[in-house]
């Protein structure tokens, strides 16, 4: 993105021509300026960017002199007391039109330094003066004329008592003007202002005030002792001689020099006592200025801009160059290499939310979507903090997530007016998620309505070191000296949380009906150069600093805030925890906090990174997967699991789903077994909850919830209207209990690969044996001779309330199996422990023969001609063929409607074919070839689980072509816009499917009791494979290329393993790396070589 | 999505105008021009074009624009060319809405709309409340005030910007927002960056369709730049012919006004969806026309054009 121009005499071009502009290009000890018009475009303007400027101006010894018709009060309310009070004593008021000067002692106090005081007399004649001049104007057109008498030395009369000319904005002045003189020569006063202006001369000379100043603003006629001459003068006898300031350091500016219905402009006294001062004006002169007066226009606005100048120029004057910007602010520049990036280099409020979604920055514990730094009304910003769920006070509501408070608010304030990203001029707005350093950046230029350009870069984080942690930095740029302010602030929350307790140091909310706490201690910084700018002003919650913003000092925001969640009994722990946590991160400082979270996304990436050659979508989809599930974990909270979109958006409410255990722990169980192990103890906590369900439905042991939240409960909405206005009953709340075999077989496959007896012994094997006491009570005997399972739902949710489905009556007979298997291991390896839970779970040996009984005699399915029937009575279905509905814009079950769907061979998602990538082993290979090919052209997809799931099984049965067709429809799931699902968040399960599809599908990956074994299938366009695994605390790289298809074991961590490649087996020691590949017409294993050195890793 | 309230225009008392010639059939679109005046806070005008000279009394007396209801209508009178006049006297910025009727005194036999008609609907880049006169559409019925106002779209993006004027227009009238997405068969996704899509997943649809639905109102209201008036806007799908499926929904939810985005300059071949909706739909079409580039295309498929019509 292009920089913002930052040559300093770039903004010189911009205003008035050369000459002109040679005046104003040096630094003036001394800015005698015009209140009304000139510094202030009304006197209810916020002159917060003036008090910016003038607090730097006064800062750098220059004097500031305000020279006003008004009083000090209008002054004061405006400015002087927003004005540092340690830097007031070089500002200087001039008000009532010269009849009064105002300065300030060091301490800031208000000190009067002159008045010039009327003598009764001169009173009474300027009063005099103005009623003749009224009675004159009376009397001749019979028009009403105001006169103001409560004026210091002066009276106002006025021309135009009008309510519609009561407060004329000085932009105005022409029309102003037009509607005086129409107003005077309508009414029969033909010689119009001047004529009231020669007359008011005239009848003050009549009545002994012959020096009398007479001065216009259009809508009054002022007569009065002093004008803005005698400040001027004030000013140069008391002020510049003394400091001997020379007037050519001087500016002077004003907006009415130039003549206004025929009179001198009411700031021409101020250039007419300043010879040899610069003199500007910045009004609309709609009759020219005097000789001598550069006219700029522009109003305050332009002012201001002067101002700024002003600054810059002494800031060079002074030799203050430029800080150096502090080192870390160079982590605000991406990753090159375009497979560690996922780019969007626009903003398109159309696509905003699929943005967010694929850009949300995690760590498990915090989730914050990837909104624009300063959200528009296309934004749905967001943070998420795993856990902190609600109940709404609604019939039929179920817990969800609340959104946190928004922790990321900004405004950004440019000479007075806030920074807008909609209806922006020239908006280039830049996002990079860093897929390497787990972080979003973005790159946001703009300009404003004054042509200034403001490039704003930054960054942010949820720290994977301290998951309490979440960073945002924030470099502001500008090609322009400009008086800047920002605004930090954390967003009033969600109606679902009232506030509990707000301190400066930490606020604390809490869940309307469940109680839940979550507290945020924030840290703000500004930096300018290497240093900390002052603490900014708190006011209502929102943090800020005002500066004087150059081109060639960029300022950086450092904003950290650390969230704790609590539980309801602990209204204390999390604000304790949030300020503990900030103190570490101020501790830290800012390079620290930003090297720790790197190293970590490091070592993440070490553990679990998958490269793919040849095939840029692939790796660029895979490198997205693992960033997201490495966002969504966190080992160090067994309270909470991974929700379907895990903290990426609202959407599936933060509920989990069989998708945490059978799609998404795999990754972590061979790549980062705490996580996995955190998400399972999360099944382990809800246990009880599970008994209780099983009980309430009748049955024995535990069931899972389809939809778990917080507690454990089932908490699945029992029904949804759908968009076609039919009320749908949702069954899977009470059916789809296939969840409590899933949940087992993970605990089981953690067990296998990590050998982690601790969980077994204390959490896993309670699992298994209560999801097997369930199954047990579940089935029911029939007079075939077998166990059946009736009235269930499979994977495929388009056939419910179906009789022996597949998936759930195999996966049912593996659970019972599994649970007999941990039972003879425990009781053989542990017999104490296995005694303890006998006893705790009541299990006796009868039980156990009868679990034995129920798995061998549980009905597996009809196979015919190879083919598993996914449910009893499936091969009878119309068969449907899908081709016919392409190409095709929505689910099948949309297509066909729900009751002909039912009625179909149509299978929304992979259910017989995840059976057979869940128990490869369990099926004869014509079984597993047979089935898979039955059912895929039979599958809809209507779910994100299917697409890997079919690409594992092709892989595994060697369609690699087909496989690749579906690694790429998985990749597009979140990826494509084309998908219509990306918006209400990452596809957590699809990305976790994605690698089971590389990994156990393309590599051909499976555990074996003594290590692991490889299968692999390579796409023709994928040259290489890399990726490591682990077991049993070893670590293991695999490396496998094409031409001849070669596998390259390295076994990096660990004591030895056995591993297998097709038929071979190899015992791997560590450091060793073995090497083998498929050769000869037969395609068989052949072992190259291996070497019992560390080669080190492509 | 939070917003402000949408708006017609800055215009304090926008104009409802209403174009007639003259003929009883253009007549029956002022009671509704009137009701809809009302509704938004407006006034109505009347601009009669003729092809003579003729007094606006006698044009008001010739309408039976009489009586205490219509004496206060300013009827305005133009010569000339009734296209080129109304759509200039559309040009003022404080019509919110031009109302008239899909044919006045003639109308081609086997065409839908009358050539004026066709023309401004062709050109016009205000909204439009089309009505058919007839007894399909008498006057009684069409006299209500609009309430419920359907928007079918079809995910384009063209379509969606083009709705920002009958947002606003509708949060004027307080009328409710039914947005009706229609799936046609054999149609393949959209494949636009900032278009709109179904689902393609549907992991689980007491999840998914909720959240499906807001984002429609969302993606709505990020596209046309105007919020989605009314308390519960309501996403509806429909599978089938987008012409048939749309006049289905809007008679069963009983919609007063169906809005159309005209996309083409309804040349032979194009509009068709439209073009079937002012003849057979169940309502007044209330049409806006989509930014269409200068050159007009000739040469794109009549799917893809029916398409964004809807």
């Amino acid at each position: 993105m292009e920089q913002p121009r930052s040559h300093p005499e770039a903004t010189e071009d911009a205003g008035s021509p050369g000459a002109e502009r040679a005046a104003l290009r040096r630094p003036f000890r001394a800015i005698i300026f015009d209140w009304d018009g000139t510094a202030v475009a009304d006197r209810r303007e916020h002159a917060d960017a003036l008090v910016t400027l003038a607090d730097a101006l006064l800062a750098l010894d220059v004097w500031l002199v305000v020279v006003t018709g008004t009083h000090y009060g209008n002054i004061d309310r405006q400015f002087c007391r927003f004005v540092k009070p340690e830097l007031r004593q070089r500002l200087l008021v001039c008000t009532n039109r010269g009849s009064e000067v105002f300065g300030f002692d060091a301490a800031g106090r208000l000190e009067a330094r002159w008045q010039r005081t009327a003598t009764p007399e001169e009173d009474r004649a300027l009063t005099r003066i103005a009623e003749a001049v009224r009675d004159a104007i009376r009397q001749r057109t019979g028009l009403e004329v105001g006169i103001v008498y409560d004026r210091l030395n002066r009276r106002k009369i006025d021309l135009i008592p009008l309510p519609e000319w009561a407060d004329p904005p000085k932009a105005q002045i022409g029309a102003l003007l037009a509607a005086v003189e129409a107003r005077l020569r309508a009414a029969g006063w033909t010689g119009g202002l001047a004529e009231v202006i020669h007359l008011t001369a005239d009848l003050a000379a009549a009545h002994g005030l012959p020096d009398a100043r007479i001065t216009s603003d259009v809508k009054h006629i002022e007569v009065g002792l002093t004008d803005k001459g005698d400040a001027v003068n004030w000013i140069r006898a008391h002020l510049l001689e003394p400091q001997g300031i020379p007037l050519h350091d001087v500016l002077v500016a004003g907006d009415e020099f130039g003549p206004i219905g025929g009179v001198s402009g009411s700031d021409d006294r101020l250039r007419e006592e300043a010879p040899g001062a610069v003199v500007v004006s910045v009004g609309a002169e709609p009759n020219g200025v005097p000789p001598g007066v550069l006219h700029l226009g522009g109003g305050p606005a332009r002012f201001r801009e002067l101002l700024a100048e002003q600054v810059w120029r002494w800031r060079r004057a002074r030799g203050l160059t430029p800080q150096p910007p502090p080192p870390w602010v160079a982590a605000l520049s991406p990753v090159a290499e375009p497979a560690w990036r996922l780019d969007e280099p626009t903003y398109l409020p159309a696509i905003e939310h699929r943005v967010e979604s694929r850009f949300t920055v995690a760590n498990g514990l915090v989730g914050v979507r990837g909104s624009l730094d300063q959200p528009t009304a296309a934004s749905r910003p967001l943070t998420l903090v795993a856990g902190l769920f609600d109940t709404p006070n609604a019939p039929l509501a179920v817990p969800a997530l609340v959104p946190a408070p928004d922790w990321l608010r900004l405004r950004i304030t440019l000479d007075g007016q806030p920074l807008e990203i909609e209806g922006a001029n020239d908006l280039r707005y830049a996002r990079t998620l860093d897929l390497r350093r787990g972080m979003l950046l973005s790159d946001w230029c703009q300009r404003d309505a004054a042509g200034r350009t403001v490039r704003v870069r930054s960054l942010r984080f949820a720290s994977q070191v301290e998951r309490t942690l979440a960073v945002q930095m924030l470099q502001l740029t500008v090609d322009r000296p400009v008086a800047m302010r920002l605004e930090v602030w954390i967003e009033a929350p969600h109606d679902r949380l009232v506030l509990e307790r707000a301190t400066p140091d930490v606020t604390v909310w809490r869940t309307v009906n469940t109680g839940r706490r979550v507290a945020m201690a924030p840290f703000v910084q500004l930096w300018l150069g290497s240093d900390p700018m002052a603490p900014p002003t708190f006011r209502d919650g929102v943090a800020a600093w005002s500066w004087v913003a150059t081109p060639d000092q960029p300022v950086t925001l450092l904003r950290t805030v650390a969230i704790a969640r609590g539980e309801r009994a602990d209204p204390v722990v999390p604000a304790r925890r949030a300020i503990a946590a900030r103190a570490r991160a101020r501790d830290a400082g800012p390079e620290e906090l930003l090297a720790r979270h790197v190293q970590a996304w490091a070592e993440r990436w070490e553990e679990g990174d998958v490269q793919i050659e040849g095939d840029e979508m692939a790796q660029r989809g895979m490198r997205y997967a693992l960033y997201h599930l490495i966002s969504a974990a966190n080992p160090a909270d067994e309270r909470v699991s991974i929700g379907a979109r895990a903290l990426t958006g609202e959407a599936y409410l933060g509920h989990v789903f069989w998708d945490t255990e059978i799609f998404v722990l795999p990754y972590y169980i061979f790549t980062w077994p705490a996580a996995a192990r955190a998400a399972l103890m999360y099944r382990y906590h809800t246990l009880p909850v599970a008994r209780a369900r099983a009980q309430q439905l009748g049955y024995r042991g535990a069931l899972f919830p389809w939809e778990s939240a917080d507690t454990g409960e089932e908490v699945t909405p029992p029904f949804v209207v759908n968009p076609t206005g039919r009320v749908i009953p949702i069954l899977s709340g009470t059916l789809e209990q296939h969840i409590t075999a899933d949940v087992a077989y993970a605990v089981w496959q953690y067990w296998q690969a990590t050998g982690d007896l601790h969980f077994l012994l204390n959490a896993g094997a309670e699992i298994l044996l209560d999801t097997a006491r369930f199954w047990a009570s579940r089935v029911t005997w029939e007079e075939d001779g077998y166990y059946h399972i009736r009235n269930v739902i499979g994977p495929d949710e388009y056939h419910d309330g179906v009789d022996d489905n597949a998936f759930t009556n195999v996966m049912a007979a593996w659970n019972l199996e599994t649970a007999l298997e941990v039972a003879a291991l425990l009781a053989q390896r542990r017999p104490a422990r296995w005694a303890e839970l006998r006893q705790a779970l009541d299990l006796s040996d009868a039980e156990l023969a009868h679990w034995r009984t129920v798995a061998a005699r549980l009905f597996p399915g009809r196979i015919v001609d190879g083919v598993i029937e996914q449910f009893a009575g499936f091969f009878d279905l119309e068969p449907i063929d899908l081709r016919a509905f392409e190409p095709r814009a929505a689910p099948m079950d949309v297509m066909l409607g729900p009751e002909r769907t039912r009625r179909s061979q149509v299978v929304k998602q992979a259910d017989v074919v995840m059976l057979l990538a869940l128990l490869w082993e369990r099926f004869p290979p014509h079984v597993r070839e047979a089935s898979f090919r039955y059912y895929e052209p039979r599958t809809g997809h209507g779910s994100s689980l299917s697409p890997a799931t079919h690409a594992l099984v092709a892989a595994r049965l060697g369609d690699v072509d087909l496989a690749l067709h579906y690694v790429h429809e998985t990749i597009a799931i979140d990826l494509d816009d084309a998908m219509g699902n990306a918006a209400l968040g990452v596809h957590i399960a699809a990305q976790g499917g994605l690698w089971q599809a590389v990994v156990l599908g393309f590599a051909g990956m499976r555990l074996r009791p003594f290590g692991l074994a490889f299968d692999p299938h390579l796409p023709a366009t994928w040259r290489a494979l890399r990726f490591s695994v682990g077991w049993h605390g070893r670590r293991l790289d695999v490396d496998i290329t094409q031409d001849p298809l070669t596998v390259t074991l390295t076994l990096r961590r660990g004591r030895s393993l056995m591993v297998e490649v097709g038929d071979l087996t190899h015992r791997l020691s560590h450091g060793e790396c073995w090497t083998c590949h498929r050769d000869g017409p037969d395609g068989r294993w052949k072992e190259s070589h291996y070497e019992p050195v560390t080669r080190a890793r492509g | 999505m939070s917003r402000s309230p949408a708006r017609v225009d800055d215009a304090a008392c926008p104009i409802v105008l209403v174009a007639l010639d003259g003929s009883p059939a253009a007549a029956t679109a002022l009671p509704i021009a009137a009701a809809v005046a009302r509704q938004i806070g407006g006034r109505l005008g009347v601009l009669h074009v003729a092809a003579r000279a003729v007094s606006a009394p006698d044009i008001a007396r010739a309408l039976g624009l009489t009586g205490p209801d219509w004496e206060s209508i300013p009827v305005r009178v133009e010569v000339g060319d009734p296209v080129e006049r109304i759509l200039r006297a559309t040009e003022d910025p404080d019509v919110a809405l031009l109302v008239l009727t899909t044919h006045g005194r003639e109308i081609t036999s086997g065409e839908r709309l009358g050539s004026v008609a066709r023309r401004i609907v062709a050109r016009a880049m205000r909204p439009i409340l089309l009505v058919r006169p007839g007894p399909a559409a008498g006057k009684e019925a069409i006299a209500a005030e609009i309430r419920r106002i359907m928007i079918p779209v079809d995910g384009s993006e063209v379509t969606l910007r083009a709705l920002g004027p009958v947002l606003a227009l509708a949060g004027r009238l307080g009328a409710e927002i039914d947005i009706l997405y229609v799936v046609e068969p054999g149609r393949a996704p959209r494949r636009e960056r900032g278009g709109m899509t179904l689902p393609r997943y549907v992991d689980q649809p007491q999840h998914e369709w909720p959240e499906w639905a807001r984002e429609v109102v969302d993606h709505l209201c990020a596209c046309a730049g105007q919020c989605v008036p009314g308390r519960h806007p309501r996403v509806f799908l429909a599978r089938g012919e987008a012409s048939d499926q749309i006049a289905r929904v809007a008679a069963a939810r009983q919609v007063d006004a169906l809005v159309l985005v005209r996309s083409s300059r309804l040349e032979p071949g194009h509009g068709r969806v439209l073009l079937s909706l002012l003849t057979s739909g169940p309502c007044p079409a209330l049409l806006v026309g989509a930014n269409l580039p200068v050159a007009e295309p000739t040469a794109a498929p009549e799917r893809a054009e029916a398409a964004a019509d809807a």
